[in-house]
């Protein structure tokens, strides 16, 4: 499946979207760090109208305040893209508060968390926040998210041939879930795919490899902990190649199923008119 | 996209566990549907359970998959020569070749749930090990039926609320028209939890009473759980098994847990289906209503059908037997659908007394003896989320 990556949006650790990340990514400096609970007041940008900002969730904001960077960078009306939610656990927050209250004697599930626990909530919020009716596909594969998120999104692309909106997000569990899935930094990659054409740059060629392979790696140092400590961040070893420009192969493996091989071009230098 | 042909499927619920148990219910109204037991859930309210998941023997190896909802995916797996029909699917293509994509709106949090109230007084701490990922986890059920089948294609889930077990019918498309996957095992996975009975308590969406879809005087859900599955491959000419021949999907932009007061998310699910099946309305003898018994849902879905159709659509809800299955109400519902071809009949609409003088559609509460060729099957979800599959025989399909 070839494609070509239309707009990237980043909100992730330390860091507020990616102009910052391209930076950090090239100078191979630390991503930093946030803790849950000051993530709500780093997500400004979600564009959501106050009643609904406190409505919902922080992994809503989180992946709104990507998605919007994405699509504003692709220069496209998000009205008109699918979309497809990649996250392994979702609203973490909103499930661990359920899952505390529902061992408490009285019970008490309000309904707005309730609404918020749902997998598809953050796509529930966009789809209302840009007005859009085009399908919205809420994923989840554990480890594997990131690549299943990809794989979708890409076959949407492909087989509809038109610009399909991706995001990949976690944010992590507060304690004592955290000790049981440790998810070490709130992370959302937001993609905007096309299917390549003759002039297209940031070219995808993605392929599922029957055989096993294992994963490619970061080449920045400092950012082996995000790569390796959340979910979504196995997507991050594509993002260092769009931001250092670099032609490379990138290995995806799927547990012990297959493993998908993500071929990345850059625009070529001189190229561009 | 591929007109997928259905190998096989195969439903497990409160009516019945496997495809004959469940059409000799559908067939005797016998509803699957009961005073709300479960744990200790103080709630006045009627829920669709599956007996006997609790006492089933579960061998020691999968001891880190032990959960109510992969106990239920077990149990509907071994129905219906279902692992026979992919083992075969397996020696037609190779395991890398047949996939796996199941819906689930909650998978096993009931595992967490459960879990939370052994946490160490002193620390806090939740019992160890919690095996999240094998359990709760989202992908847990698709994980483990891809474990106990052998297979080694792509895996995830879907989890777009109610809808969940219908949009996996497009994501099969998806997988074999790109190339990936020759076979896809499609369905969906839902367990009763505190989490939904709760939540859909504190919505005041749960009704007292068994739940009447359509009724002037329903007044809302009886939540159940299912297990159901299906093995698709791309449809060939020559072959005469059931298909799907289009997926329709969408959202409403409109409320986060109500649906677009004129269905028009759902009018749209509807339509896109028909045209990625390039048939037109008067192609289709039944809609299987997501029909939840809610007011508003209810109300909503049929506007959605009298744009769509015209008034005087033959349907029905069949949540009376069922109860609603949630993430796992598309497959099963996809499963009435193709019984109801197969069998030659109607399913009516179990509980309801009268249909609401307001509704436009020919709401059948009654089941009738008939020939349906194309069924139509709706399931909406929170967050506006909307998938309707187009299902039937090939006859007198070009």
């Amino acid at each position: 499946m070839k494609l070509s990556i239309e707009g990237v949006g980043f909100v992730g650790a330390g860091l507020a979207d990616w102009q910052a990340a391209v930076e950090a990514l090239r100078a191979d400096t630390s991503p930093g760090s946030l803790p849950l609970a000051e993530l709500g007041r780093a997500l400004k940008a979600d564009r959501l109208p106050r009643t609904e900002r406190r409505r919902a969730g922080k992994s809503v904001r989180l992946s709104m305040t990507a998605c919007w960077e994405a699509v504003e960078s692709a220069g496209l009306d998000p009205a008109d893209l699918p979309m497809v939610f990649a996250s392994t656990s979702g609203d973490t927050e909103v499930l661990s508060h359920i899952c505390a209250a529902l061992a408490e004697p009285e019970r008490m599930v309000s309904p707005t968390r309730f609404h918020n626990s749902v997998h598809n909530a953050a796509s529930g919020y966009w789809s209302i926040a840009v007005g859009t009716h085009q399908p919205a596909t809420a994923i989840a594969a554990h480890h594997e998210t990131a690549a299943a998120g990809l794989l979708e999104a890409a076959m949407q692309a492909v087989s509809e041939n038109r610009p399909v909106l991706l995001v990949i997000y976690d944010i992590p569990f507060p304690e004592p879930m955290n000790q049981a899935e440790p998810i070490a930094e709130p992370l959302a990659v937001a993609l905007v795919l096309r299917p390549a054409s003759a002039d297209s740059s940031n070219r995808l060629n993605l392929s599922l490899s029957g055989e096993h392979r294992d994963a490619t790696s970061m080449q920045a140092e400092q950012w082996l902990a995000l790569w390796e400590g959340v979910p979504a961040g196995r997507i991050l070893p594509l993002l260092e190649a769009v931001a250092r420009d670099e032609a490379r192969e990138i290995a995806m493996p799927t547990g012990d199923g297959p493993t998908l091989v993500v071929d990345y071009e850059p625009m070529q230098r001189g190229e561009q008119a | 996209m591929p007109r997928l042909r259905i190998r096989r499927c195969t439903a497990t619920n409160a009516a019945g566990t496997g495809n004959d148990a469940f059409l000799d219910a559908l067939r005797e109204r016998r509803s699957g549907l009961a005073p709300c037991e479960f744990l200790d859930a103080d709630l006045d309210t009627y829920v669709g359970r599956v007996d006997g998941l609790e006492t089933m023997p579960w061998p020691a190896e999968w001891a880190a998959w032990d959960c109510r909802n992969n106990r239920l995916a077990w149990l509907g797996l071994e129905q219906d020569g279902f692992v026979a029909a992919v083992d075969d699917a397996v020696k037609r293509f190779g395991v890398h070749r047949v996939g796996v994509v199941l819906g689930t709106s909650t998978s096993g949090i009931l595992h967490t749930e459960l879990a939370f109230r052994e946490r160490d007084p002193q620390t806090g701490r939740l019992p160890t090990p919690l095996h999240y990922a094998t359990t709760h986890e989202l992908s847990s059920a698709p994980r483990f039926v891809r474990e106990r089948l052998g297979l080694k294609g792509p895996m995830y889930a879907i989890s777009t609320a109610c809808s969940s077990s219908g949009k996996v019918f497009a994501s099969a498309q998806r997988l074999i028209g790109s190339g990936i996957c020759d076979a896809v095992v499609v369905g969906g996975v839902d367990t009763l939890c505190l989490t939904t009975l709760y939540g859909f308590s504190s919505l005041e969406l749960t009704a007292p009473e068994p739940c009447r879809p359509g009724d002037p005087e329903r007044s809302g859900i009886s939540i159940g759980e299912a297990a159901g599955f299906a093995l698709v491959e791309a449809d060939t000419d020559d072959a005469d098994d059931l298909c799907v021949f289009g997926v329709g999907e969408s959202v409403d932009a409109y409320h986060m847990s109500t649906p677009h007061p004129d269905g028009v998310g759902a009018e749209l699910a509807m339509r896109r289906a028909l045209e990625a099946a390039e048939m037109s309305a008067d192609a289709i003898d039944y809609v299987n209503l997501h029909g939840t018994a809610s007011r508003v849902n209810d109300a909503a879905e049929d506007r959605a059908l009298e744009a769509v159709f015209g008034a005087g659509q033959v349907c029905s809800s069949t949540k009376g037997w069922t109860g609603h299955t949630l993430g796992a109400a598309g497959i099963t519902e996809m499963v009435i659908g193709a019984l109801a071809v197969e069998h030659g009949f109607v399913p009516g609409t179990l509980n309801t007394r009268q249909v609401d003088p307001a509704f436009s559609a020919d709401y059948r509460l009654e089941n009738r003896a008939g020939r349906p060729t194309r069924v139509l099957s709706n399931s909406f979800g929170f967050g506006g989320n909307n998938c309707s599959l187009l299902l039937g025989r090939k006859e007198g399909v070009a």
